[in-house]
């Protein structure tokens, strides 16, 4: 009898509580499905830029990808221009109204996003919060050159 | 006898975890890996155009273009129209000056919204900043200009969309 009470309690002692695990993958599931949005899947955030906070809520759309950083100026992730200390751009630059070297690197791009079914003329600009105005403007006149007058700013989303 | 019974039916009761836990253990990676933690968003916006097919500046009676000229410690509000006399447009400027705690952006949204309700056909906003300023604080205002929140906290919250149309040029 006794022998048969020792063994019914060690069966006992072998069996997972799996309730409160389930508990946890349970909240951890709802969590990720709210966070799952399969729209910004094709963005890619480019490093060292921290996009403003906004309460925007237009989604987000592929098209000519430009990055501005406190140092430099990126299309299709390719480093093209060099910005001064603070991500400014040099008086001289600013005066011209435009950077060339961003206008050709513009337009390589664009010949390259065309041949996309759903391409669009359009920017897509992911820039520092604290760049000063001026250097995204010249950026923008810069692309404008290129024929592109419609830009989408990147924000982050509150 | 009756004890065994009553074992049986307990034993019957427990429901077999596995299969959910394995459910749950290939979702979650999945999720993880498609889960969007930075919620990204954009505002459309366009250089200033001026062809003789199309123009920025209002052309209706039931329209006017705001222009929102921002400094570093100023915000002047103006609005501008091809049909409307001076003294009307003059009626609806105005200016917000920069306190130790930045703009006080609610009372820039109450006037855009003020204007909407006047000119409901109005959609388009010129923003003109200053070479200087912040780039985050020209979306602030930019959130502000796009569309005004009525109510907020309360059941009753509503978004109102004010001028989605956004130029955006530089204070010259």
């Amino acid at each position: 009898m006794l022998r048969r009470k020792d063994a019914m309690t060690m069966k006992r002692k072998m069996t997972l509580q799996l309730t409160s695990l389930l508990d946890m993958f349970t909240i951890i599931l709802v969590f990720l499905m709210v966070s799952f949005e399969a729209e910004d899947r094709d963005f890619i955030l480019h490093p060292g830029v921290e996009l403003p906070a906004s309460t925007a809520s237009s989604s987000f759309k592929t098209a000519v990808n430009m990055a501005i950083t406190e140092e430099a100026v990126y299309i299709e992730g390719q480093r093209v221009f060099e910005l001064e200390k603070g991500g400014d751009v040099k008086d001289e630059d600013f005066d011209k109204g435009r950077i060339d070297i961003v206008v050709n690197a513009v337009t390589e791009a664009w010949k390259l996003h065309k041949k996309e079914e759903d391409a669009e003329d359009i920017v897509v600009i992911q820039a520092d919060r604290h760049l000063p105005y001026r250097t995204i403007h010249l950026v923008m006149r810069s692309a404008a050159q290129s024929g592109f007058f419609r830009f989408r700013l990147a924000i982050e989303k509150e | 006898m009756s004890f065994s019974r009553f074992r049986r039916t307990r034993e019957e009761i427990e429901v077999n975890l596995i299969p959910v836990m394995n459910l749950f253990v290939t979702l979650i990676p999945f999720l993880l890996l498609a889960a969007a933690f930075y919620h990204v968003g954009v505002i459309p916006t366009s250089l200033p155009s001026q062809t003789d097919e199309s123009s920025d500046i209002a052309a209706d009676t039931r329209a006017v273009t705001v222009n929102l000229m921002i400094e570093k410690d100023k915000i002047s509000l103006s609005a501008s129209s091809a049909v409307l006399d001076e003294d009307t447009l003059a009626s609806l400027s105005l200016s917000i000056s920069r306190t130790e705690k930045g703009f006080d952006l609610e009372v820039l949204g109450k006037a855009l919204y003020e204007i909407k309700r006047r000119y409901e056909k109005s959609d388009t906003v010129i923003v003109l900043p200053g070479d200087r300023v912040e780039y985050q604080d020209v979306v602030r205002i930019l959130d502000t200009a796009r569309e005004i929140t009525l109510n907020r906290g309360t059941e009753e919250e509503v978004r109102i969309p004010l001028f989605p149309v956004v130029v955006l040029s530089r204070k010259v």
